[in-house]
C-alpha cells in the first residue's frame, strides 16, 4: 500500500529534537476510539518516542493522515512526542486531554482477566463433547500467571522509560481479547531518524508514520480453556510465540522464535513464578 | 477418481485434502482456531483427529452428517488441509493420515480418515514437545483455509 506523505503538526515540529528513543516494541491501544461511537472521532497519541501507526477498516486514518485538516468522520491520528499522554476529541469539537488517571475511563480494563472470569463459570462438558472444566487450583494459578505477565510488562516499560499512561493503560496486549480486528489499534513504536525530522519534518514513503488496513496485530494474546481442563495463555509478540498451559499449579511452557518456525525452542514444566523468564524472553 | 486411490485402512495420498469439522466451542476467546480442535492424546491408542477425505465428501456433506451436526451444530466451521502439507514436517515420525471407516458417517463412512500415529512419538518431554509442534502446525494450516461457522464455500478464506 502506498503510504501517505504527512507533515507533522506545528507543535510537534518545535519539539522535534527531543524525540529519539530506541523503543522497538509494539504498543497496543484498544477501544479508546470505540468509546466515541459511530459519529467518528479523533485521537492524538503523545509519547516519549515517535510512533508508527497501524489501524483497521472502521477507523481508517489514511485520508486525514494525508490531510490532517480534512473533515469527515474518519478518525484522525497524529503523533506528538512531547508528552506522555493521550488526548481524544470528537469531530464536534469536544476535545479532551486525558491525564494518566483519566485514561482508565476510556480504555477497558484488562480483558484477559474478564475472559478468565468467564472460563471459571464453565461447567463440565462445556463443549458438548465431554470437556473437563478447569479446577479451582488451575483458575487460581491462571490468575496469578496473568498478574505475573502484567508485572513483567510493567517492569519492561519502566526499563524503557515509558510513562505509566502509555504503557500500563494502553500498551498492554492483554486487554485486547474481545476487541475485533477492525476496532483494534496497534501502535508500533520505531525511532524516527533525526535526518528526516530536520529535513523539513515531512514524513513520506518508508518513513515512520504508516497506516495499514487489515494487518494482523504484532501483539496478540488469547486465553482459553482446553478440553482436558487446563487453561492456555497463547501470546504472540513481534512474531515470537509463547504458550503457557496451566494445569493445577503447574505451567507447561512452549515457545517458538517466529511464526515461520515449526520447531519450538523447548518445553518446560514450571511453577507459575518460574514462567517469568519466558515472559521476559517474549518481550525482549 | 479419489475412490480408486484411497485404500481402505491405508494411507491417504498426499495430494488429497482433509476436511476437519470445527466445534465452535473449541475456538479461543477471539473466535480463532486453537489447539482444542486438534487435541491429540498419547495415552489413547486409537486416538486421532477425525477428518473427511475430499472429494469423497464435500464441506456441505460433512456439515450435514448427523453426528457432526450434533457435535458442532448446523453449518459448523470447516478447515481444509492438504494431506501432504499436514505430514510434511513429520515425515520422519510415525504420524500418518489413515483412512478408517466410521459407521457414524453413514453412507460417507469410507470418506473418514484419522490423523494419528502420534502415540508412537518418543516418551517424555521430547515426545510431548514434538506433539505440541505438530498441533501448532495443524492449527496454523487449518487457519489458512477455514470456512467459519455459517459461511459458504464461496466465503472461504483460502
Amino acid at each position: 500500500m502506498a503510504q501517505p506523505a504527512y507533515a507533522l503538526p506545528t507543535y510537534c515540529e518545535s519539539e522535534a529534537p527531543k524525540y529519539y528513543s530506541s523503543l522497538t516494541q509494539p504498543i497496543v491501544l484498544s477501544n479508546a476510539l470505540n468509546e466515541l461511537g459511530d459519529g467518528g472521532g479523533s485521537i492524538s497519541c503523545e509519547a516519549a518516542t515517535p510512533l508508527n501507526f497501524y489501524t483497521f477498516a472502521k477507523w481508517n486514518p489514511l485520508a486525514e493522515l494525508a490531510n490532517p485538516h480534512g473533515g469527515g468522520n474518519a478518525s484522525r491520528f497524529w503523533p506528538d512526542v512531547t508528552y506522555n499522554y493521550i488526548s481524544i476529541s470528537t469531530p464536534h469539537g469536544l476535545a479532551r486531554s486525558a491525564a494518566p488517571e483519566e485514561i482508565q475511563e476510556v480504555v477497558r480494563p484488562p480483558l484477559l482477566m474478564s475472559e478468565l472470569k468467564q472460563i471459571s463459570k464453565l461447567k463440565r462438558n462445556w463443549d458438548g463433547e465431554g470437556a473437563e472444566k478447569p479446577s479451582p487450583k488451575t483458575l487460581k494459578a491462571a490468575r496469578t500467571l496473568l498478574k505475573l505477565a502484567a508485572k513483567t510488562m510493567r517492569a519492561r516499560r519502566e526499563r524503557m522509560g515509558l510513562s505509566r499512561a502509555l504503557w500500563l493503560r494502553l500498551s498492554s496486549p492483554l486487554p485486547d481479547l474481545n476487541v475485533s480486528a477492525n476496532q483494534q489499534l496497534v501502535f508500533k513504536a520505531r525511532p524516527w531518524s533525526i535526518d528526516a525530522l530536520e529535513a523539513g519534518l515531512t514524513i513520506s514513503g518508508a518513513t515512520p508514520i504508516t497506516a495499514q488496513q487489515e494487518e494482523p496485530s504484532e501483539s496478540d494474546a488469547a486465553l482459553y480453556p482446553t478440553i482436558d481442563g487446563a487453561v492456555t495463555l497463547k501470546w504472540i509478540y513481534h512474531g515470537r510465540e509463547l504458550k503457557c498451559t496451566i494445569t493445577g499449579d503447574s505451567v507447561e511452557v512452549v515457545r517458538w522464535r517466529s511464526d515461520a518456525s515449526y520447531e519450538s525452542d523447548g518445553l518446560w514444566d514450571l511453577t507459575v513464578e518460574q514462567t517469568r523468564e519466558h515472559f521476559e524472553w517474549l518481550m525482549r | 477418481m479419489a475412490d480408486a486411490i484411497v485404500v481402505p485402512g491405508g494411507e491417504v495420498p498426499g495430494d488429497l485434502n482433509l476436511l476437519r469439522a470445527i466445534n465452535p466451542k473449541h475456538l479461543d476467546g477471539k473466535g480463532q482456531l486453537c489447539d482444542n480442535s486438534f487435541f491429540l492424546s498419547r495415552s489413547k491408542p486409537k486416538d486421532g483427529v477425525s477428518t473427511g477425505i475430499e472429494p469423497l465428501i464435500t464441506v456441505q456433506q460433512l456439515r450435514n452428517l448427523q453426528c457432526i451436526r450434533k457435535r458442532c451444530g448446523e453449518a459448523c466451521g470447516v478447515a481444509v488441509m492438504n494431506v501432504g502439507e499436514v505430514l510434511n514436517p513429520v515425515q520422519d515420525t510415525p504420524i500418518r493420515v489413515l483412512q478408517e471407516d466410521d459407521e457414524e458417517w453413514g453412507c460417507f463412512s469410507h470418506a473418514h480418515a484419522l490423523i494419528t500415529g502420534h502415540q508412537g512419538l518418543p516418551k517424555g518431554d521430547e515426545g510431548k514437545k514434538k506433539l505440541k509442534d505438530f498441533q501448532r502446525h495443524l492449527v496454523n494450516l487449518a487457519r489458512k483455509r477455514y470456512f467459519p461457522a455459517g459461511s459458504t464455500v464461496e466465503q472461504s478464506t483460502a
